[in-house]
């Protein structure tokens, strides 16, 4: 189920298993640092073994697998735009993934900027110049694209990494 | 050379402290210590961050949100958050203008207070604003069917009126005007005869709309009744026993209430061949033209029928009148009379309708509906219409 060879993902939502089930005495939670420990042991693996460039886009399309999975199984996809945003922030903040501020969306032509505040993956890591939420940026376009139907380019132009206090995302359709 | 470049940096620090951008500070030459060179270009940077900034800080300080903050420059990222922030903000505002009243803002401190405050405020006035409309549409949708059951109240008051072919049966030349100030009113017009002899009515019962029309029923049941007891050539034999046979019904109907209900009534009997009329009111007036004065008011007795105070043997005077060449005689209930108009806020009058049957003699019936309708209208001008309004003329 999870190791046999294949050319397509497959990941489902229910892979995720019956948590509640598995962890009754510890729960359903655990720390951030145990999230990044392992988001950053992964991508120092994947960048040794394929390169900067490859390690990078095997995080923003796992971050795409996750954001789709996501918006189907926890969003309520025939809500309008901005019942969809603030169902969003909602549970975002639920589930302490960070905190979701939309600055612009022009929903005519699907162009949006937003920022995710105390996010999960950057915020409190030492400055590096350069942006690190790879998977974020997958998250949030596999999010708009099963919303929307139609591919989205999201791209962090700002992030904690980089010396500021919330990261910053573009979201355009893809051309 | 050192001391020169020492005193570059120094006069460069200085003009950072005091909000100046100063000119980039010469690299030193390569006989100058290496960290000489390090300290040079640390200051540029800061002098480039500083200018970077300044823009960037002044647009913000002048709410100006649309300018791109500096990327990479760590003296505002503070202030980024900031710019972030206020577009969140001002999206949000969009968003709540647009009537999505689905937004809060978390964790802005003072902001996400008063904002969320004002969203639950708005929400709370939708709701408030949704149970009003509910209730107007619930109160459209009774009104409807008030109006729906009022409007056939009214098919079946149309039916006790005379139908105009007994009307034009009986009489050659005459005119009704009969507005109920609702729908449905209290008047009634009642006609019985041959082209002979024949008696027309005017009536007006307590109050008007439902419950007026409730008494017209009754009053014309009674009149009925009376009417088969002692024939219609007897005004007045006809007012006493509708009185006696209206207080029979309405008293002991209203026994147990405070209400007292009765109405006025005038009757003309008319032999054309013996060319007479024989007239008896009940708080209402017949007026015949030509007469004595010119336009002759036949006052009715200040007796009404019906009413807990009328008294059931009270005789009811006939007036006798000999009718001269055509002879125009026109009863009207108070309606007409009592309307006060939007111009002097003074009553119609009967000066201005016995002047308006003097002035128009002759005319052809319809002729003077029409030019009694259209004075009664501009008499009454903007002003609400006060009662039912009913005339009966009848020329022989």
């Amino acid at each position: 189920m999870f190791k046999e060879e294949r050319s397509g993902y497959r990941f489902q939502w229910k892979d995720l298993g019956d948590i509640e089930k598995g962890r009754p005495n510890l729960g359903p939670n655990t720390s951030v640092s145990v999230y990044r420990l392992m988001q950053y042991t992964l991508r120092d693996v994947l960048i040794t073994r394929y390169g900067v460039e490859a390690a990078n886009e095997v995080l923003v399309e796992a971050g795409k697998l996750a954001g789709s999975e996501f918006c189907r199984n926890l969003l309520d996809m025939s809500l309008d735009f901005s019942g969809f945003v603030a169902q969003l922030q909602e549970r975002l903040k639920l589930l302490n993934i960070g905190v979701l501020r939309i600055e612009k969306a022009d929903v005519d032509s699907l162009d949006f900027v937003m920022t995710v505040s105390e996010d999960l993956d950057c915020s409190g890591l030492p400055l590096v110049e350069e942006t690190v939420c790879d998977y974020d940026e997958g998250f949030i376009a596999g999010i708009l694209n099963t919303y929307t139907g139609k591919d989205f380019d999201v791209k962090e132009i700002d992030c904690w990494a980089t010396g500021d206090r919330t990261c910053r995302f573009t979201a355009r359709l893809k051309v | 050379m050192t001391t020169s470049v020492i005193d570059s940096v120094t006069d460069s620090l200085r003009q950072l402290t005091h909000g100046r951008v100063p000119e980039p500070v010469e690299k030193p030459s390569g006989d100058e210590p290496e960290n000489m060179s390090l300290l040079v270009d640390a200051l540029n940077t800061l002098t480039k961050s500083y200018s970077d900034a300044q823009g960037f800080l002044m647009a913000l300080s002048e709410g100006c949100l649309d300018v791109d903050p500096p990327p990479k420059n760590y003296l505002v990222s503070h202030f980024k958050h900031l710019h972030s922030h206020l577009k969140h903000l001002t999206w949000q505002t969009q968003q709540v203008a647009k009537g999505d009243l689905n937004q809060n803002v978390d964790f802005l401190g003072d902001f996400s207070v008063a904002f969320n405050a004002m969203i639950q405020s708005l929400r709370e006035k939708r709701l408030i604003e949704s149970a009003l409309e509910k209730s107007h549409q619930d109160l459209l949708a009774a009104n409807a069917k008030i109006m729906e059951s009022i409007e056939y109240a009214g098919s079946i008051q149309s039916g006790m009126i005379p139908e105009p072919q007994k009307l034009n049966a009986i009489l050659d030349s005459y005119f009704v005007i009969f507005q109920p100030r609702d729908v449905i009113g209290g008047d009634m017009y009642w006609l019985e005869g041959t082209p002979e002899e024949f008696s027309f009515a005017v009536m007006d019962c307590t109050g008007h709309g439902v419950s007026g029309a409730f008494m017209t029923i009754v009053a014309a049941t009674c009149l009925k009744r009376a009417e088969q007891e002692k024939g219609f050539r007897d005004p007045g034999a006809l007012l006493k026993k509708v009185n006696r046979l209206m207080r029979q019904t309405l008293v002991r109907e209203s026994r147990s209430r405070l209400y007292d209900d009765g109405m006025d009534m005038g009757i003309c009997y008319v032999n054309r061949n013996e060319r007479l009329a024989i007239y008896s009111g009940a708080h209402i007036s017949l007026f015949v033209f030509p007469g004595n004065p010119a336009v002759k008011e036949i006052k009715g007795d200040n007796h009404s029928l019906g009413y807990r105070s009328s008294n059931p043997d009270y005789h009811f005077n006939n007036h006798v009148i000999t009718l001269e060449g055509i002879t125009d005689l026109y009863m009207t209930t108070d309606g007409l009379i009592d309307q006060i108009g939007s111009d002097k806020k003074l009553p119609f009058g009967k000066r201005r309708l016995k002047r308006f049957i003097q002035n128009n003699h002759g005319q052809p019936a319809d002729i003077r509906r029409q030019a009694l309708i259209k004075d009664f209208e501009l008499h009454t001008g903007i002003e609400n219409r006060r009662d039912d309004v009913t005339v009966f003329a009848v020329s022989v």
